[in-house]
């Protein structure tokens, strides 16, 4: 039985862990291999380092942060923010990540799924998506873009069709951010996670706007008895825009964790309570 | 001294940095004349992530394919790590042959390696591991342990005997191998945390050793 994972996500900036709001209002949240190790012992299925400094300076210090988690930390580590080329990822990937995330260069150059995927396979390449409510389809269920540059820019682009694309030319895992959900607390945006984890051979992961537990767990909730889990059953009320299940393979889990609010294994507990197989 | 064999195949930092940290001591090969009969190591970790069949010709271009297959034979210490437990059979179904021309495994195990019957392929995440028993790579570790997994393929023994352990998604396969000094297994310990790098000390020795 294949656990469902939960994975505290660290913006670094600078060599600190910070976390914004919709995309802005930035709050300090203390030293990233400190939090690494504290989640870690915490139970933590993975960890994810976005750099969100994006200059060189604040690059070369997340390097130096995953080079000793690594020595620390024997869990899956991923990192992602301002990666643009196959070098960068070697710079990564040398540093002790076992994945690495790309956003905006994926959207501006989609061969680069594929480079990476040569150069170490599919399952180190995390294609992350921002996505975003933009209007309705003709048969009025939602529509979400992919949006590039921190959720700062439309590139018209249809979210689901761009994971399909990823998935089928280099992604071996799907980051997805809800950007109206992210920071909100008020829970993942559901339908966009089901949209995308029936439409994708590939692990999900969902991310942005927990609030409560209760959101958490119902991120990676299995679909109820007798709905086969990918598919999308319609004219059932438990599928519907407001049931509340995700079937994600994992969920991404930040603001809460970092202010203390809640803990791994009190995510864990919940997850399982809604019938979702976890790591103990 | 433990040797931890680099053929190019994947990122092998993090094994280095789990063998490290159980204090054993351990160094990459230099290449497969180390491997011969004055090696200067007791045991060697097998690691990698790829392709079956680009893992192999390196191999053997590099002279390790035979190397190992003699360190195998002579039932030395020896850890597969993920692409490490499927190059120990003869073929892949991530390698079909090419005009009727197969590529070979390191062919010391019987059997063959599948892809998952599935939907969602690679696999990746925690699995949960049912180890046989009497598996010395599983000795003393919780039953039913989670190990981090990735992979597509898996192995398919001939003999039910090499199996250490056994995992589960879409069909239950095959996760671990143990015949003599041979062992292998499909996990990652190197990624699976505090279970993992029991694991590792199990056959390492070691301050996690029991």
């Amino acid at each position: 039985m294949l656990a469902k994972r939960i994975i505290p996500c660290l913006d670094v900036d600078d060599g600190r862990v910070v976390k914004g709001i919709k995309f802005e209002g930035i709050r300090d949240a203390g030293d990233p291999v400190e939090l690494a190790q504290r989640y870690n012992a915490q139970g933590a299925d993975e960890l994810t380092f976005l750099d969100i400094g994006a200059s060189y300076k604040s690059r070369a210090t997340l390097m130096d942060v995953v080079r000793r988690v690594a020595k620390e930390v024997f869990i899956p580590l991923c990192v992602g923010g301002g990666i643009r080329t196959v070098e960068d990822m070697r710079e990564a990937m040398n540093a002790g990540a076992d994945k690495v995330s790309v956003c905006t260069a994926a959207l501006r150059r989609p061969e680069l799924l594929a480079e990476m995927a040569r150069a170490y396979g599919s399952q180190c390449v995390v294609l992350s998506i921002d996505a975003k409510r933009v209007g309705l389809r003709a048969d009025g269920t939602p529509l979400w873009n992919a949006f590039a540059k921190g959720g700062r820019e439309d590139t018209g682009m249809d979210a689901i069709e761009w994971a399909i694309f990823a998935a089928e030319h280099g992604a071996g895992e799907i980051l997805l951010n809800s950007i109206d959900a992210d920071g909100t607390g008020e829970g993942y945006d559901l339908e966009l996670t089901r949209a995308v984890v029936a439409a994708v051979g590939v692990p999900v992961i969902a991310s942005g706007g927990a609030g409560t537990l209760d959101q958490i767990a119902e991120a990676v909730a299995p679909p109820p008895e007798g709905q086969a889990s990918g598919t999308e059953a319609s004219g059932r009320e438990t599928s519907g825009p407001g049931a509340r299940w995700g079937d994600a393979d994992a969920a991404l889990v930040a603001t809460m964790l970092h202010f203390g609010k809640t803990t791994i294994a009190e995510i864990k507990r919940h997850a399982e309570m809604k019938g979702a197989c976890v790591r103990w | 001294m433990i040797g931890v064999v680099d053929y190019g195949a994947g990122n092998l930092g993090s094994v280095m940095n789990a063998l490290q940290r159980l204090g054993v001591s351990a160094r990459f090969a230099s290449g497969p004349e180390e491997l011969g009969p004055r090696s200067p190591f007791e045991r060697i970790v097998f690691p990698g992530d790829g392709h079956f069949a680009t893992a192999m010709e390196s191999l053997e271009r590099s002279g390790y394919a035979e190397a190992l297959r003699e360190w195998i034979a002579a039932d030395r210490p020896f850890l597969g790590i993920c692409i490490g437990l499927q190059l120990l059979f003869g073929s892949s179904e991530e390698a079909p042959p090419e005009d009727g021309r197969e590529v070979r495994g390191l062919a010391v195990l019987p059997g063959t390696v599948k892809r998952f019957p599935g939907r969602k392929v690679p696999l990746i995440g925690w699995n949960r591991t049912a180890a046989r028993p009497g598996s010395r790579l599983f000795a003393g570790l919780p039953a039913d342990s989670f190990f981090y997994y990735i992979h597509s393929y898996y192995a398919d023994p001939d003999r039910d005997g090499d199996v250490a352990a056994e995992a589960e998604y879409y069909l239950r396969y095959c996760s671990a191998v143990e015949r003599g000094a041979l062992s292998a297994v499909q996990f990652h310990p190197e990624k699976s945390g505090e279970i993992g790098l029991k694991l590792l000390g199990n056959w390492a020795g070691g301050s996690h050793a029991r």
